[in-house]
């Protein structure tokens, strides 16, 4: 996982709009920032350099094993 | 000094307002973030737990400070009070610190963002803490100027300060990224004693103004 966690977010919705792949959603109940589809991170950074309150940790470690061809 | 922190029982206020919320801030899971981040955030933490604990620095609960004279307790408070309001009345802007050092939005358009956002109830809550804090700080400076009667400055102090304890504990139960759930029934403990003290304070003082009259 890439995108970590969101903590004190204010549900501004910034993050959202910036995701290029949807990764984050607004929570009706809360109305706050959710990391909803986190396998779909490509660690851009954008939501976490447009994030106002930086509430957005990103996780040093990627999902996606490296993929080393043979030979 | 530390024969002085023995003889007043200060040790127990260090373990109760730095010692206890320090050590819930070290072992919760939410330290990820650069050593400068993790610092304001402690220190405010710091300030905060100084500022709804005041109410334990006062006439209505001396057990912490047995020892101490109620000049000296007032002067304790006085000297608390004017420190961490110094602090928190700055941490908005503590929160946009970071967008100095980042690409992405500005700390302007942060700060215009985060004071705008008002479908958030604890941005409104902590708006409304901020003024109740800022409101406290200058009556309690120019007290003398507002207040002919001491009584009834220090009725309206307490209520303000009332008010401040329950939206800010609130604001941050709400938004703080360090609430976790250990901290944030530690918190409400420390606010409901604070309160409590005040309410029993003041419930005294409004029955001795009202056998006087």
């Amino acid at each position: 996982m890439s995108i970590s966690r969101i903590d004190g977010c204010i549900g501004c919705t910034t993050c959202v709009q910036v995701c290029p792949t949807d990764v984050i959603r607004i929570d009706e109940k809360t109305n706050k920032a959710i990391i909803k589809y986190p396998e779909d991170c490509q660690i851009c950074h954008l939501c976490r350099m447009y994030c106002p309150v930086d509430a957005i940790t990103i996780s040093p470690k990627k999902s996606i094993p490296v993929i080393v061809s043979w030979g | 000094m530390l024969e002085k922190i023995k003889q007043y029982n200060l040790i127990w206020i260090i373990v109760f307002l730095v010692g206890v919320p320090l050590f819930i801030w070290a072992t919760g899971e939410v330290h990820q973030k650069a050593f400068y981040k993790e610092a304001i955030s402690v220190v405010t933490i710091l300030a905060f737990f100084f500022l709804i604990g005041q109410s334990y620095l006062t006439r209505g609960y001396r057990v912490f400070i047995q020892k101490l004279k109620m000049s000296r307790l007032l002067k304790l408070h006085k000297i608390f009070g004017y420190v961490f309001v110094s602090v928190i009345v700055l941490h908005p802007l503590y929160i946009v610190l970071p967008k100095f050092f980042d690409n992405g939005i500005t700390p302007y358009d942060a700060f215009i963002t985060m004071l705008t956002t008002f479908e958030s109830t604890g941005i409104i809550l902590g708006i409304v803490s901020w003024i109740l804090l800022v409101t406290l700080a200058i009556t309690s400076i120019i007290r003398s100027r507002l207040f002919k009667n001491y009584r009834t400055w220090r009725v309206f102090h307490a209520i303000l300060a009332l008010f401040f304890v329950t939206f800010s504990t609130w604001h941050v139960l709400n938004l703080g990224r360090h609430s976790t759930t250990l901290m944030a029934i530690y918190m409400i403990l420390v606010s409901i004693g604070g309160v409590f003290i005040m309410m029993k304070v003041y419930y005294k003082t409004l029955n001795k103004v009202k056998e006087e009259e």
